[in-house]
């Protein structure tokens, strides 16, 4: 099932939905699925390369009854994204060391996070593909801990443990103001 | 103005990361055709208040280029006189190392993926001294931000490897008779060019 925020889930889907094609896409959800490529690729033409493709292969496909056209897409995007083999192995997670501490069953723990700006700037540029994903839909796609796991086919549980690790960066001590400065 | 050292919620500071980024008019056109979906017929419309918004802004763009072309110029100079004012030392923006010459500094970013090239030629570095430099992001691509402190006051130089598709239109300085090509933004004068597979751009107030 393929899921977008704002209570857009496929089930007991009208008929007038299921006739939604691609031709039913705004603006907005090209902007939507060209930041979520963004995530993912950390390169604007790759991301836009990938956008693209994604738009290819949907007409290839030609489904029928796409209930969610937004959510559809999304998938299409992530799947373009790692069909290539290198841009594959950049989805995975940065190694960090072993598992200390409780670990949460939500995000709660990422909501009470905070951080300097030029500290998450700093962290942003070690990140891999995988990490930069959860946190774009977490952070600005609003999605919950379940459809993550969903949307990136990973398990809860795994998905919990990486982000209890990644926590632990944002953790970090942010940088020393300049000497004599306020 | 967004404060770099403020303490922000991790989800609002992630947000703001991804604001900036955007479909330019040109690419939202290439989406849409290839999708069979109509042009916007609001296109003329749009071309013609950014237009105006050009005109009355001050920005005193000084291309003369197609509209794609000075769009993604202007990204780039808006982007690299975003990271001149926000991360200053003025702003108290702390180095991530301290070196008065690129020598000392390179070895400091060894993980960014290019070697830090010596852009002191250029016309705003004139008797400034560096002073160091810290890790950034520009163009979505790690990148280091120089700091050099001249008469002119605060001059940052952010660079990051050379990409032809993401860079197009920079001057190649290896180029006879090239130059760097400026604009200004957010009341900074940024001049861009490339060589040695290094974009850099030089931003100071203008």
């Amino acid at each position: 099932m393929a899921i977008t925020r704002d209570g857009e889930k496929s089930r007991n889907t009208p008929a007038k939905a299921r006739t939604q094609r691609m031709s039913t896409l705004k603006d907005a959800d090209y902007q939507r699925a060209y930041r979520y490529a963004m995530a993912l690729c950390g390169d604007r033409d790759m991301a836009y390369d990938v956008v693209h493709n994604a738009v290819a292969n949907w007409l290839h496909a030609a489904p029928k009854n796409v209930a969610e056209p937004l959510g559809y897409f999304l998938r299409i995007v992530r799947n373009c994204f790692i069909a290539d083999g290198k841009r594959a192995a950049m989805l995975r997670w940065t190694p960090l060391d072993d598992v200390a501490g409780v670990i949460a069953t939500d995000m709660a723990p990422l909501e009470e996070t905070f951080l300097q700006r030029a500290q998450l700037q700093r962290i942003w540029v070690d990140l891999g593909a995988a990490e930069r994903e959860v946190l774009y839909l977490w952070a600005v796609e609003g999605f919950t801990i379940e459809e993550i796991a969903q949307q990136t086919a990973t398990p809860k549980g795994t998905l919990l443990t990486r982000l209890h690790r990644l926590r632990k960066r944002f953790a970090e001590p942010g940088p020393l103001r300049a000497a004599g400065e306020m | 103005m967004k404060q770099p050292h403020e303490n922000v919620p991790l989800k609002q500071a992630v947000l703001e990361l991804f604001e900036g980024e955007h479909l330019d008019a040109e690419q939202l056109r290439g989406l849409r055709a290839a999708s069979g979906q109509p042009a916007s017929p609001q296109r003329r419309h749009w071309l013609a208040a950014a237009a105006a918004v050009v005109a009355v802004s001050g920005l005193g763009l000084v291309l003369t280029r197609r509209g794609s072309d000075a769009e993604h110029l202007t990204m780039l100079a808006e982007e690299v006189a975003y990271t001149h004012l926000t991360y200053s030392a003025a702003a108290g923006v702390a180095l991530d190392a301290v070196g008065n010459t690129i020598a000392v500094l390179r070895p400091h970013f060894d993980g960014v993926g290019f070697a830090l090239i010596d852009a002191s030629g250029d016309a705003a570095l004139q008797g400034a001294a560096l002073e160091g430099g810290r890790a950034c992001i520009l163009t979505a691509a790690p990148a280091v931000q120089l700091r050099y402190r001249g008469v002119l006051g605060e001059i940052s130089v952010c660079q990051t490897r050379f990409n032809p598709l993401r860079h197009r239109d920079v001057p190649d300085l290896a180029g006879t008779a090239a130059t760097p090509i400026v604009l200004h933004a957010r009341g900074v004068r940024v001049s861009l060019a490339h060589q040695q597979g290094v974009m850099f751009a030089v931003a100071v107030a203008a």
